[in-house]
């Protein structure tokens, strides 16, 4: 994707004034269709799934660590959230980290188990953990609500200001994701995030060069965890109602969907890939159970045409078209 | 303690582990000579339920024609199916090759939904349901039967791997699928073969618990795990040692209602997973030097 | 390559243009506005086996309310979304019927606990709710927005409880529940009633909706002394349920059974392990000579090919949402609620439907049967009927939010209660 290597510094710059026009933008677009309360639930779903899968990207694209457990630590957040605004009166944004911290930490303790296992045995004792964590949802009762759910979740107070209506939650949801989204891409090209994607690629290697490979492996998931963590917490307060089946494995193959079809190193592509399927799982919610179908096709061509997904396309794209722009350097 | 009840808990748990180590077996067969762990293993087992129901209904319970259409429709599904879907992906990442598992997982799931509707069906009483009295002992003979049948089916497939030159090829392609290519083994079609009979295996899995429930949609699931967990709690790849570990893990799980309360039953199989991967990783029943990190 | 790139980014962009394009389109090409009865009903799910039935009921009555002409002269159109008897799933498809689709009335869920999740959101966008579930909460929380199209646990479990203790004569009851809401609530009604009669719930034991495997649930009541088990189970649980029941309890005890066993696929399925087993209903079952329940009952096998239960509860709502939109003459909610809470003797199969203002209810009737003959529902033996005209809940409906400070006065001294 994007390289910060000298030669471009006008790519650099042509990305951060498209950011800065689209921030605009969405920015705008709640004043702008405020009565179109349809609309803005949508870009709040978007928002929200987008802060999801950038915790799936960190862990299981950047970092291969194919963990099927961020579902889990959504829900944690979630939970952890509920609990503290509607039973110990916390106020919204600290109950919000608090929610974020409980479920880095218990990525940290998946790690330790965890992180001796590669590929789909990790894969394995990450989904164990992930179906542990539902069980004990629907079983601790007196704190969660077990199987019939977690009702009448308070909604939000920021700043003195009641977050009641989509509009409120709009700017909500897009301070999450583009803190989320900031943070993503500056782990991305930063030193953490090239050892990170060594680690994914080979960590023997990386070993042998002196990484800490263990460390790094718990900092993801811990990472991993607290950015699921804090979606959770925001769709907690958003839908005021939560449940165990609402942290199952079928959300994972969703979100699992939509990390394919992205393409699992590319931030670009994942957000496309979220923005397309929310809005097109909306309309063919219609269909319901061919909406299921037609994803279960789509991870199987895309696995068998285009394995690198949406990304894969923007960089060959994106590379066919800075190699006209500059025919010296190749 | 009842004697009785206890005779019948032990049996149930038999028969129910079977059933998993049927899938287990599926698990262990087709990612020994594919690599690939298919997550799609539970909704095979399904396929197996619906076909067989099917069948019956159509064949007037004659058991022995459905029988053979079901086994023919199983081995077809599974050479198509890798054919079609799988043979491009064993070069990928093993992650790609688990998502499209799932997605497969996740068609095959909702077809049969839009084909046979959401309604649960229970099979026809094939075997008077009148239990035998034995002293304290309280006999379903149906339970029997189909326990009988499990343990043959399992008994068959071992002796076809292990006795056939089909089968010893299949086992060769499993240890080292180069090594196997190098003396002449068609490894291509022992992979394809692998797919076919993993689907019979986990079919014939799914048909013995849909006896000892009924069909669903959503049957799929849980038998998965089961079955893995009886795979890894005998020893993921070798298909003795899952037979064993499907059996164990059906019987632990009935008898474990009696140590500890029945509402924490559905987290033993998971705990089970954990505790194996982390210090028994090679699985109770088989002996390996160093666990080899996939 | 290139030409499938291309194609693909083609195709990514129809997709894209599609998704928004196609509500758009919707919203624009409206000739006569149709009214809406938005539902979220179970077609996949453990909740199907009873939800679909439902569902396919009103889209008949629907089909037969255009024929004669709509509703005051409108076209009357079902918009329904699958929520899978979960309460998340509910709770989206209850925004979706309201706020996208701009539903005129809405049926929230397809399960007890789907419907006291999403009816919130019928409230907030005022629209004109009901519901089929049998547990009592939603009702009451409802606040007059929501009423119910059937008669309510309280009623049906009630009778059971009290044929259990009064003819039966039995003493220990173990139950085996579904864990969910409405499990629970069936759980508490039962044990609050035959307790208070002076008997013993002495064990409790839960399964997890879809599961199929019971037989360490009834390990654990089989250790009790027992004389008989009251089964909540739903769907195709019940079968197997049913099986393992026979094979696993060693004595022959009683089975007393919810109205699950009144769902004529879950009977088929069960064939003779049915037999003998007690279970309570609503009154619209084949025994009753009512002409009203014969004539129903007779146009549903026709038109659907069999006959449920539930399918009368959709005939309910269906039927007294259309005399109360057009008694009112609008769609919008307060009138046509204000028009439901003044129902006195509606006739419905289910009996007279007159709203009771104090707890919500508007049919208060119910029945237990014995099961003489597996699958054949006609052969099923009525042993009561029970008619309740009490007050039913501790907390009674607040109408002041919706309907205004005195509305509660003026209903009471309209339907002549205190």
């Amino acid at each position: 994707m994007r390289s910060p290597d000298a030669s471009g510094t006008p790519r650099l710059r042509v990305a951060f004034a498209a950011h800065l026009l689209l921030v605009g933008a969405l920015l705008a677009v709640p004043f702008a269709l405020r009565s179109e309360v349809f609309v803005l639930r949508l870009f709040n779903q978007v928002f929200l799934n987008v802060t999801i899968l950038l915790g799936f990207l960190v862990v299981l694209g950047f970092a291969k660590q194919f963990s099927l457990a961020q579902v889990a630590f959504y829900g944690i957040g979630a939970y952890t959230t509920a609990a503290l605004t509607a039973k110990a009166g916390l106020g919204f944004l600290p109950a919000l980290l608090l929610g974020g911290v409980l479920a880095g930490v218990a990525g940290g303790l998946l790690a330790i188990p965890a992180a001796r296992f590669q590929g789909p045995w990790l894969s394995l004792v990450t989904l164990a953990f992930a179906e542990i964590v539902r069980i004990m949802m629907v079983r601790a009762k007196p704190v969660t609500g077990g199987a019939g759910g977690f009702y009448n979740i308070p909604r939000p107070t920021i700043a003195g200001a009641e977050v009641t209506q989509e509009f409120h939650y709009y700017f909500l949801f897009l301070a999450l994701v583009l803190f989320v989204y900031l943070a993503t891409v500056r782990l991305r090209y930063s030193p953490y995030g090239r050892i990170w994607l060594a680690v994914g690629d080979n960590p023997d290697i990386a070993a042998s060069m002196g990484v800490n490979v263990f460390a790094h492996q718990m900092l993801i998931f811990v990472v991993g965890a607290v950015i699921a963590g804090l979606a959770g917490g925001a769709f907690a307060a958003y839908a005021t109602f939560i449940s165990p089946e609402g942290f199952g494995l079928a959300h994972t193959v969703q979100f699992l969907t939509m990390l394919v079809v992205g393409g699992l190193q590319s931030i670009v592509g994942t957000v496309l890939s979220v923005v397309f399927f929310t809005l097109s799982s909306n309309e063919l919610m219609k269909y319901h159970p061919w909406d299921l179908i037609v994803d279960g096709l789509i991870i199987v061509l895309f696995m068998n045409f285009l394995p690198r997904g949406l990304g894969g396309i923007i960089t060959s794209i994106g590379q066919r078209v800075w190699q006209r722009r500059s025919p010296g350097t190749r | 303690m009842d004697i009785g009840l206890l005779f019948n808990q032990v049996l149930w748990g038999a028969l129910v582990g079977v059933s998993y180590s049927l899938l287990a077996m599926a698990f262990s067969l087709i990612f020994a000579t594919s690599g690939t762990i298919n997550f799609a293993t539970g909704e095979f087992a399904m396929l197996g339920a619906y076909f067989c129901f099917t069948a019956l209904s159509r064949l007037n319970n004659n058991v022995l024609l459905a029988a053979v259409a079901v086994v023919l429709a199983l081995l077809a599904f599974g050479m198509v199916l890798e054919r079609l879907a799988f043979r491009r992906l064993y070069r990928l990442d093993p992650i790609l090759i688990l998502i499209a598992t799932i997605g497969i997982g996740s068609i095959l799931k909702n077809a049969v939904l839009v084909l046979w509707g959401p309604y649960s069906h229970s099979y026809p009483q094939l075997m008077p349901s009148d239990p035998i009295l034995l002293g304290p002992l309280v006999i379903i003979p149906q339970n029997l039967v189909l326990l009988a049948v499990g343990l043959v089916a399992m008994v068959a497939f071992h002796l076809f791997m292990t006795r056939t030159r089909l089968g010893t090829a299949m086992r060769a392609t499993a240890q080292n699928i180069r090594g196997a290519s190098l003396v002449g083994i068609d490894t291509a079609r022992c992979v394809s073969l692998s797919w076919a009979l993993g689907s019979v295996m986990a079919g014939l899995g799914g048909v013995l618990i849909a006896f000892a429930y009924n069909i669903s949609v959503d049957m799929g699931g849980s038998l998965a795990i089961k079955g893995f967990t009886g795979a890894i709690l005998g020893g993921f790849g070798s298909l003795p040692a899952s037979m064993a570990g499907g059996v164990l893990l059906g019987i632990a799980e009935n008898l474990s209602a009696q140590v500890v309360s029945y509402y924490y039953r559905d987290v033993l199989a998971f705990l089970v997973i954990v505790v194996i991967l982390l210090f028994k990783p090679t699985g109770l029943f088989v002996q390996r030097k160093k666990f080899r990190r996939l | 390559m290139k030409r499938a790139l291309a194609l693909l980014r083609a195709g990514v962009a129809v997709c894209l243009f599609l998704t928004l394009a196609v509500p758009a389109g919707q919203a624009m090409a409206q000739a006569k506005p149709p009214i809406k009865f938005g539902v979220a009903a179970a077609v996949s799910g453990e909740a199907a086996s009873y939800s679909k039935p439902f569902l396919d009921a009103i889209q008949m009555i629907a089909e037969d309310f255009n024929k004669e002409g709509g509703i005051m002269g409108r076209p009357v159109q079902v918009v329904f979304y699958d929520d899978r008897g979960i309460p998340d799933a509910a709770l989206q498809a209850a925004k979706k019927l309201v706020f996208d689709d701009k539903v005129h009335t809405l049926q929230p869920g397809s399960t007890s606990g789907a419907i006291f999740t999403a009816m919130p959101v019928g409230k907030d966008g005022k629209v004109a709710m009901w519901g089929y579930g049998l547990a009592k909460q939603w009702l009451v929380e409802g606040e007059g927005m929501i009423w119910r199209s059937a008669a309510p646990d309280q009623v049906m479990i009630g009778a059971l409880a009290r044929f259990a203790y009064e003819q039966q004569k039995l003493r220990n009851v173990g139950i085996l529940h579904i864990d969910t809401f409405y499990g629970e609530t069936s759980r508490d009604i039962f044990k609050q009633e035959f307790e208070a009669l002076g008997g013993k719930v002495v064990k409790v034991v839960t399964y997890a909706d879809g599961s199929r495997d019971f037989s360490s649930q009834l390990l654990t009541l089989a250790k009790e002394k027992l004389d008989s088990v009251f089964l909540v189970v739903q769907g195709g649980a019940m079968a197997p349920a049913l099986r393992q029941v026979r094979q696993f309890i060693p004595r022959a005890w009683t089975v007393l059974a919810d109205n699950n066993l009144y769902n004529p696929k879950v009977r088929e399925e069960s064939a003779d392990l049915a037999n003998g087993i007690y279970y309570y209903t609503h009154p619209m079952i084949i025994q009753n000579p009512d002409p009203l329940v014969q004539q129903w009952i007779g146009k549903l096998r026709q038109r659907l090919g069999t006959f449920h239960e539930i399918m009368a509860r959709a005939i309910i709502g269906m039927t007294v949402m259309k005399v109360a939109i057009e008694n009112a003459g609008t769609t919008d909610a307060i009138p046509v609620m204000k028009q439901v809470h003044r129902m006195k003797n509606f006739p419905t199969p289910m009996g007279k439907f007159t709203y009771d203002p104090r707890d919500g209810e508007g049919l208060k009737s119910g029945v237990v049967l014995q099961v003489k003959a597996g699958g054949d529902m006609s052969k099923d033996q009525v042993i009561q009927t029970i008619t309740v005209t009490r007050e039913l809940y501790d907390k009674r409906i607040d109408y002041t939010k919706f309907f205004g400070p005195g509305y509660r006065e003026e209903l009471y001294a309209f339907h002549g209660v205190k």
